[in-house]
């Protein structure tokens, strides 16, 4: 059994995000199953990247490699998912989400197959390589398909409790993971964990900030101590790692409660976490003013994840800054 | 009952629903031009338990390209898979055979129509197979104009890197895709040689002629996936509409109609 004590958590951050947690939650996810033989794990020539060499080594016929050919890939999970087997397959978010678009809709969403999708360096994670590489859409794209749950964990311990969760679930499932090594750690010790349902950080008042992924909810925590030497006024904050499904109770005591809503996320402000915060604000009858802080609608110029996040606006002293220009005005 | 005269019932079938469609048409170019291709592999080639249409040792067949429901249904209810009056129901809003639906209860192991896909998901299955030292065969019908889809050839890299001879890929080459001829719109020849550039055994054979087909599938490929390209007629026997585009969805009337019957009686001997 994988233990979420304070060492094991430190290590993780250390090692990063992708690839190594993707690979230890799976581990987990073997050792745990009763029929391993079940277990189908793929690759677009990113076994190493994904740190699938161990799990390769240690079990034959387990990973596949697709090669550089991710539509085919997505067709050949579905296939062995069609045959019984659990699904787990993983390239560049990119790569995983806009290339493969149409295979993820009709296998995961109109045939329903219950394949686990894990898109690696989403966001703003490989500025350095070019904006081909950025995945600030994905989310956008897959809470829009029928049936697929979306999931953005806040740092790695978050990460392998959502894999865990989504290897339970039997349902189609994208993961994002954003960021590489030496990530921030939100979980400091072993918590309760639900899809579906926010984790409250900090219980504040007025302005509720709402954030997801790696960074981006720690950025959260620290604007949120910031507004408060600024107004005296705390606000709550909540870990958002389930994107989709979102069951409006767990939301409408947090839009009641409070005057602003904030929503923060390393993705376009068109479709991501925001949006689906004010359709679900709207249709249940408690609009209240949002501000949707991440990526705008238009091209960054293009370097090292912190530069990229720094000018969408997701560092805590801008989220901050925003944050109570906005709250004057209320 | 002989092949022939399956394929026979088969075209009967097929024709009716096509009729029935009335002017709405339906996909009559691809399906005539794969009618004896199913008709030799439900009736000769595939293992399958109609007592236990779900048996996991079922070989299965996929129809990657989609636009041949009309045979594919007609096969289906020729093979008592389904009954002959849920044939019908094919293009009636919401009936039992509408819209490409799937289970191992009709004999639908795929519900297609996005082009490409299929390949990849019959090489799920075949790997499937493999690691469970199952004995299935995975059958896939792809469409030549189809073969111009990224994915296919992506597909068929994959399945000679992981030796899947348990596959076997029928291409219906009628020389026509929705604007016209191949070699006009975008030509996919050599398909024989390009496949075993890709480290497939491959060959062709006239897709119209019963006993070539069947010579074709016993075509010895140990170790390789099988590849047949199968030279057929887009709208085979529907004399008006025989290799035009038009034929890719299109009405049949009652005159279409009784002159292809009239076309069955006189080419009985001609598969």
């Amino acid at each position: 059994m994988i233990e979420f004590n304070k060492r094991n958590i430190r290590a993780w951050s250390i090692m990063g995000i992708s690839p190594s947690i993707w690979s230890i939650a799976l581990e987990e996810i073997i050792n745990e199953s009763e029929k391993p033989e079940n277990m189908k794990i793929l690759t677009a020539d990113l076994e190493r990247y994904s740190g699938l060499g161990r799990i390769n080594n240690l079990h034959q016929n387990l990973v596949y490699n697709l090669g550089i050919a991710e539509q085919n890939m997505v067709g050949v999970a579905a296939g062995l998912s069609l045959e019984g087997f659990q699904v787990f397959m993983t390239t560049y978010a990119p790569f995983m989400t806009y290339r493969c678009a149409d295979q993820i809709r009709h296998f995961m969403g109109n045939l329903k197959l219950p394949m686990v999708a894990v898109g690696s360096a989403a966001g703003f994670s490989a500025g350095m390589s070019g904006n081909a590489l950025l995945a600030l859409n994905d989310i956008a794209f897959m809470r829009a398909v029928p049936n697929m749950v979306v999931l953005s964990p806040a740092d790695c311990t978050e990460a392998i409790k959502l894999m865990l969760a989504a290897a339970r679930l039997n349902q189609p499932v994208y993961m994002r993971f954003c960021g590489t090594t030496g990530l921030p750690v939100v979980y400091q010790q072993d918590y309760m964990l639900e899809i579906g349902k926010p984790v409250q950080l900090i219980e504040g008042n007025t302005i509720a900030i709402l954030a997801t992924g790696t960074t981006i909810v720690h950025e959260a925590l620290d604007a949120a101590s910031q507004i408060e030497k600024m107004t005296g006024i705390l606000p709550s904050v909540y870990d958002v790692h389930t994107i989709k499904p979102m069951n409006p109770d767990n939301y409408v005591e947090i839009f009641k409660k409070n005057q602003l809503i904030v929503t923060v996320e390393e993705h376009s402000i068109i479709g991501g976490l925001g949006s689906a915060i004010a359709e679900l604000m709207v249709t249940n009858g408690h609009p209240k003013l949002q501000v949707m802080i991440g990526a705008e609608d238009r091209q960054y110029k293009l370097g090292d994840r912190a530069f990229m996040l720094e000018q969408a606006g997701l560092k805590a002293e801008l989220i901050a800054n925003k944050i109570v220009d906005r709250y004057k005005g209320v | 009952m002989s092949i022939y005269d399956s394929a026979e019932n088969i075209r009967k079938k097929a024709l009716k629903m096509a009729l029935h469609a009335g002017k709405a048409g339906s996909h009559v170019g691809g399906s005539f031009s794969c009618l004896e291709i199913l008709a030799v592999l439900y009736g000769v080639v595939m293992n399958y338990d109609l007592n236990n249409k779900g048996w996991e040792e079922r070989d299965r067949f996929i129809a990657s390209k989609a636009h041949c429901i009309l045979t594919h249904y007609a096969t289906l209810a020729e093979f008592g898979f389904i009954d002959e009056e849920a044939l019908d129901s094919f293009h009636e809003n919401d009936g039992l055979l509408a819209g490409h639906p799937m289970g191992t209860d009709i004999g639908m192991e795929f519900s297609g129509g996005s082009l490409g896909m299929g390949i990849s998901l019959g090489i799920g299955m075949a790997v499937a197979a493999v690691c469970r030292k199952q004995k299935q065969c995975i059958y896939v019908l792809l469409g030549d104009g189809e073969c111009n889809e990224g994915e296919v050839w992506e597909a068929f890299m994959s399945a000679s890197q992981f030796h899947l001879s348990n596959l076997t890929v029928i291409i219906d080459y009628n020389n026509m895709q929705f604007d016209g001829a191949n070699e006009e719109v975008m030509s996919v020849m050599p398909l024989e040689d390009k496949l075993k550039a890709f480290g497939w055994t491959a060959v062709s054979c006239d897709g119209h002629n019963i006993e070539d087909l069947q010579k074709a599938f016993s075509t010895e490929h140990d170790g390789k996936p099988l590849a047949i390209i199968a030279h057929t007629i887009k709208a085979n026997g529907i004399e008006k509409y025989e290799n035009t585009p038009e034929s890719h969805h299109c009405a049949i009337s009652e005159n279409d109609y009784a002159e292809a019957l009239k076309w069955m009686e006189q080419n009985h001997d001609r598969v």
